[in-house]
Order: C-alpha cells, then structure tokens, then sequence
C-alpha cells in the first residue's frame, strides 16, 4: 500500500514537472543545429548476398575507414573507384566486376572529361557500374 | 427502337438532380475532420477546396485550418505559407499574433532562424505574460542558432527557472570557442595527427599518424636501400597526399567537434523547458 502510494506521488511529480513547461514544446526544435556528424554510412557494403561479396565488402570498409578517411575527395567520378568497384563486384560477379574495377582504375584521371555526365551537384563524372545502356557507349568487337 | 431508348435515357437525365459533394459539403467534411483531429484526411479535403473554389469563398475560411493540419503532419514548409495566407485573411490581432508565433515554430523547425528572427520583429509590443514568455523563448532559441549567446542567455534566463543551470550551460558553451580549426590545421601541419588529437578524435588522429608515420618511414628506407630519385617517385605521391589530406581533414574535422558540442549544449538547453 505504501509503495503504491509513493510511487503515485512520484509519477505525479514528473507531471508537474512536464506541466510547467508544455507552452514551449521544446522537443520540436531539437534538430534546429546542424549536429556535426560527419561520419560517412557506406551502404555499398551493406546486403552481401555470398562469401565473396562479404570478403570483398570487408577490403571496401577497411580502404574507406582507414585509407580514405585520411584523404579529402580526389576520385574524378561518382561513385568513387573503391565504391565502383564494390559495386561492379555485387552486380557482375568477380570476374567481369574485376575487370571492370581495373579498367576504372585506368580512367580515374580526368582526363576525359567530355566523354561523361556530370553530377552538377557533386561537380564530378558519372560512371555507375550498375548502368545498363540500351545502346552500348562501346561497340562490342564483332 | 434505339433512338427511343436513348431518348429515354436523355430525358430522365434531365429529371435528376446531380448529386455531386459540393463546396458548402466538402467545407463542413473538411471541418468536421479536422475538428476530429484526422488531420492527413483534412488536408486533402481542404486542397479540395482550394482547387474548385474558384469564386474565393472558402479559401479565407480554411487557411488557418489547413495550415494546422499542415503543420501537426509535419509539412511545416507548406504550413508557413498557409499561415500567410491566413495571417493576411484576417482583422483580428489576437489571431494574427497567434498566426505569427506559429509561423516562427514553422521557421525554427525548418532551421531557418533568419526567417524566424523577421517575423519576430513583426509581433505586437504589448502582450499577455504567457506569449511573451513563449516570445522570448523563440528568441533564445534564434540568438543561439546565429552565435549571439550573450543575447541568447539573457533571453533563457528571463524564463527559467533554474539560472544556474543556465548558466553552467552557457559557460560550457563559451568553452566550445577554445576549439579553432586553424589551429587544428596549423598543429596537423607540423606533425601529422597532432590536430586531430587536439580536436579530440583519437582515433583518426592515430590513423593520420601510423598512415602519414608509416610513408615517411618507406620513404627514406626507399632512399637509403635504392636512391633518393627512387623514393621521390615511388612514394613522395603518396606520403603528399596522405599528408596534405591528413591536414585539412584537421580542420574539417575541429569545425565538425565543435558544431557537435554546440549540439549537446543546445539540447541541454532544451532540456530545461521540457
């Protein structure tokens, strides 16, 4: 009875306490500043679908977290080599996703710039391994 | 016998009355759902209105109303522009001052302290002791969100409670300037990880030292063991932009600490009004 009654005028309390200040409703302006995270989520790592992909998705994390993150952004293209390569990796299988991160590697220069979308936000290349193109920007060799 | 059929049919449409919802309905609908507190089904039922009154009988009606539902479904963007609408569709001060706070909450949500800081300016002088209270609150809060934490603090203590807390908060605050970026950098500059360390992130600022460290040490064991035209090739690139990347990430890095800690203080704030 006596815990009852305690713990009915304790809870009483925390109303009184949330009654006062309910005019301000200070919750809703709790994001007003910008909170300062600048921690990068890679979501190219996330739902490996085989050993492969895990193994691979890891080598990703590990350049991201302790190579990259020491670097300021020098990749000339959207996605950048490391998640190009992810990427390709998850949507062409290892061998042609391979090759296809090694001929990137080769282009990741500027070089060209003419031959690319550019991403006017980002100010950088559009290359996205996930890009099927109705017509091919290369002609297949016949 | 066709065309009798079709004539019929013409005829007796003639005789029905089209019982289509009309405006008057869609009105009272609209009202009595919002008056239910179903606010997303409100919202279209206003927007209808919108759309076929044509003749602007409703319209003045409904803005405060949509404006409400608006701003409880959390579009507080369209919300602010009904609340113009409204504030401008009204004679009544006590309902235009209320119409402003309103609008004030709308701007602080969207973190637009500027827009909120001019429809501050916009209040009566004269007001009853619970809005100015919630008045000078929108204040702290728009002087704190521009750096004014002189102005920001006199505003919060005038209404809380406890001024002490307030003012441990508001000392922690003034801390947070101890931090500078360039100083960061500068420190990053003369030894990798240093401003990092400073910043207080232990863990990039060993990062940039073991990676930054690690080249260097490479380097010259390139030059000593092969010759020094070798190590200028094979790993100067390198240790530059791991170097050079390592600085100014020194930097970003001291602005992102501090934005965080100015975070937490404001939160703390804020916690006090809750």
């Amino acid at each position: 009875m006596r815990f009852t009654v305690i713990a009915f005028l304790l809870l009483s309390l925390s109303g009184l306490k949330n009654e006062a200040f309910s005019q301000y409703s200070a919750g809703k302006y709790r994001n007003m500043l910008d909170d300062g995270n600048i921690k990068p989520e890679f979501w190219q790592a996330k739902d490996n679908k085989n050993e492969i992909q895990v193994a691979f998705s890891g080598l990703f994390l590990f350049y991201k977290n302790f190579m990259s993150s020491q670097d300021l952004t020098v990749c000339t293209f959207t996605p950048s080599c490391s998640e190009y390569g992810i990427l390709a990796i998850k949507h062409h299988g290892l061998i042609k996703g391979g090759l296809m991160t090694f001929d990137r590697l080769t282009r990741c220069n500027g070089l060209s710039p003419q031959k690319y979308e550019i991403d006017t936000k980002l100010r950088l290349l559009k290359d996205d391994p996930r890009n099927t193109f109705q017509v091919p920007i290369v002609s297949s060799l016949k | 016998m066709k065309p009798a059929i079709f004539l019929t049919l013409i005829i007796s449409l003639a005789f029905t009355k089209a019982n289509a919802q009309n405006l008057e309905q869609t009105f009272d609908f609209a009202n009595s759902l919002f008056e239910n507190k179903k606010y997303e089904s409100a919202v279209e039922a206003y927007r209808r209105i919108l759309f076929f009154d044509q003749e602007n009988l409703y319209s003045p009606l409904i803005y405060k109303n949509i404006a409400e539902s608006l701003y409880e479904t959390g579009k507080p963007e369209e919300a602010a522009y009904y609340y113009e609408l409204a504030y401008f569709s009204t004679e009544n001060d006590t309902i235009k001052t209320e119409l402003t706070l309103k609008r004030i909450s709308c701007f602080l949500i969207l973190k637009q302290p500027q827009y909120a800081q001019v429809e501050l300016f916009n209040l009566p002088e004269t007001l009853d002791s619970e809005t100015r209270n919630l008045v000078t609150f929108y204040e702290a809060l728009v002087y704190f969100a521009q750096g004014e934490y002189a102005q920001s603090e006199t505003a919060f203590k005038s209404i809380a409670t406890d001024t002490l807390v307030i003012e441990s908060l508001f000392n922690k605050n003034a801390k947070i300037d101890r931090l500078n970026p360039k100083t960061a950098k500068v420190l990053s500059i003369i030894m990798p990880g240093l401003g990092q360390f400073y910043a207080g992130d232990v863990k990039n600022g060993i990062n940039s030292l073991v990676l930054s460290g690690g080249l260097f040490f490479l380097g010259i064991r390139s030059a000593i063991n092969n010759s020094l035209l070798d190590a200028t090739i094979s790993v100067l690139p390198w240790f530059q932009r791991y170097y050079t990347g390592g600085f100014k990430k020194a930097e970003v890095i001291a602005e992102a600490k501090i934005k965080e800690r100015r975070y937490k203080v404001y939160n703390e704030l804020l916690d006090q009004f809750e």
